[in-house]
């Protein structure tokens, strides 16, 4: 096995890793088609919440732009979304009479057991689905070029197609963006300014599919190979969900477009520019908390 | 510098391990809903005002859409519909009796018209006067749930309804309907 066999195989199972909680016929798919349309969103927010924000991660690590001349820059980013206790249960709609009428606690993808109602004879009673996934990060990971430079702008790519393989389903992670230096029209701030714009879509298996959206503003400041940087962001992101509900008879087809909640970010980070080798590392701050970091190498 | 290069390569590594040990799926038992057990009970006549009809079911068939190995099976709810809208029987015919799975009682009817069956009802539904569940059937339907994953699971199971109507022309069906939720084994 040649050293690219042996990356290639680490770089898929690493963006396996990320998609592993809903590769096809897995407990979490399974889950999902068991719930009804009335409380799937909120089963399953937390995993949108999550995926978006990993989505609108990592797509810089410097506000530097040069104006013109070849820049070439071939990245691995890793991003993960932290999962706390606000993530792990929701508010459920009541199920069908004869069970009482009042909205239910329960446990969301991320949580432990659902919540059990009584019924009205001992050993009848309706039962939550379970949470499906136990992690504290949910781990997304994607390749990414950014090339330029030409008066002062870059585009971002993020391409991954992986065929269907055993029970993993067919992946397809598409992603285009520009960077542009505001810099250029400010030369005595003292900092580099770019703004950006970022679409990407994501299709995975046969029930999942999501799309985000960011725009934002970054700054940085280099000393020596160290570049500390940060920025704001905007940023939207919405999965969309399609499956037969067998619940029911005879059963429904639901379709669900479910938006991420995550909205305005800022990003704090450092990264490294050693010769041809680039490392970062970030933290990014909104409705959700994302770790980012990478590793990369270019002019 | 020296420091940076450490912090940062720490991070990444700390973020590495956490994509490797991060998610544990499928920690719970997942629930399915178990197929409805539906027992339609036709009732044809035009000479009397009586009815009595029963069927036999497989009462593994709730399992029949599970793929997974099953833990256990819980019973969520049990309807009642009648359909009197075939063959000119009215709406406002008034129906007296009750429905038996293997001889124990699920529930009686006392004078209550069809059109409060027209849509789907649980049976444990308290705004219907005059219809009353019986404990014994619901809790005899539960346990016989829970012996399905015995060694000796029963095999099937007969539903009976019978009674009598305010009037002659009967032309209606009864559909009764168990559902359940299974349970799969918990991961080891």
């Amino acid at each position: 096995m040649t050293y690219a066999h042996r990356f290639l195989l680490f770089f898929v199972g690493i963006l396996l890793l990320g998609t592993t909680t809903i590769r096809a016929q897995n407990p979490f798919e399974d889950a999902v088609k068991q719930i009804s349309s009335d409380n799937v969103r909120g089963y399953v927010q937390p995993f949108v919440n999550a995926f978006g924000a990993n989505m609108n991660s990592g797509l810089y690590n410097s506000a530097e732009i040069g104006e013109s001349g070849l820049y070439l820059n071939v990245r691995l980013v890793a991003m993960g979304t932290l999962i706390g206790d606000a993530e792990k249960t929701y508010t459920a709609a009541a199920p069908d009479p004869p069970y009482p009428q009042y909205p239910v606690q329960t446990a969301t993808v991320f949580g432990d057991l659902g919540a059990i109602v009584q019924g009205p004879v001992p050993g009848m009673e309706y039962h939550y689905q379970n949470g499906q996934v136990k992690t504290s990060f949910v781990p997304f990971l994607s390749p990414q070029l950014t090339v330029g430079n030409i008066f002062g702008t870059q585009a971002v790519l993020r391409y991954v197609p992986l065929p269907e393989h055993d029970d993993f389903p067919k992946v397809t992670l598409f992603g285009i963006g520009v960077r542009h230096s505001i810099s250029r029209y400010l030369p005595t701030f003292p900092a580099d300014l770019a703004a950006s714009v970022c679409y990407q879509k994501l299709d995975i298996g046969d029930i999942f599919s999501a799309k985000a959206f960011n725009i934002g503003a970054q700054i940085s400041k280099s000393y020596s190979v160290a570049t500390l940087y940060g920025g704001v962001q905007y940023e939207t992101s919405t999965m969309s969900l399609s499956y037969t509900y067998t619940g029911s008879n005879p059963p429904t087809v639901v379709n669900l477009d479910i938006d991420g909640e995550n909205k305005i970010r800022a990003t704090a980070g450092l990264s490294l520019n050693l010769v041809i080798l680039h490392l970062n590392a970030d933290i990014n701050v909104g409705k959700v908390t994302v770790a980012s970091a990478g590793i990369g190498f270019g002019l | 510098m020296k420091t940076f290069c450490v912090v940062l390569i720490g991070v990444i590594l700390v973020l590495a391990g956490a994509f490797v040990t991060g998610c544990d799926v499928g920690v719970n038992p997942l629930l399915f809903d178990g197929s409805p057990l539906s027992a339609k009970l036709r009732v044809e006549g035009t000479s009397g005002t009586t009815f009595d009809e029963s069927r036999t079911l497989n009462i593994a068939d709730v399992l029949s859409s599970i793929d997974k190995a099953v833990d256990s099976i819980k019973v969520f709810n049990i309807t009642l519909q009648i359909d009197s809208l075939t063959d000119g029987t009215s709406d406002t015919t008034k129906v007296s009796g009750s429905a038996t799975v293997d001889g124990n009682p699920l529930f009686t009817i006392s004078n209550v018209p069809f059109s409060a069956f027209t849509s789907e009802r649980s049976i444990f539904d308290n705004t219907i006067s005059g219809f009353v569940f019986n404990s014994v059937g619901v809790t005899y339907l539960v346990n016989l749930l829970q012996e399905l994953q015995s060694d000796t699971p029963p095999s099937s199971v007969t539903v009976r309804a019978f009674g009598n109507v305010n009037g002659t022309n009967l032309h209606f069906t009864v559909n009764l309907k168990l559902y359940t939720q299974v349970y799969t084994k918990a991961k080891k």
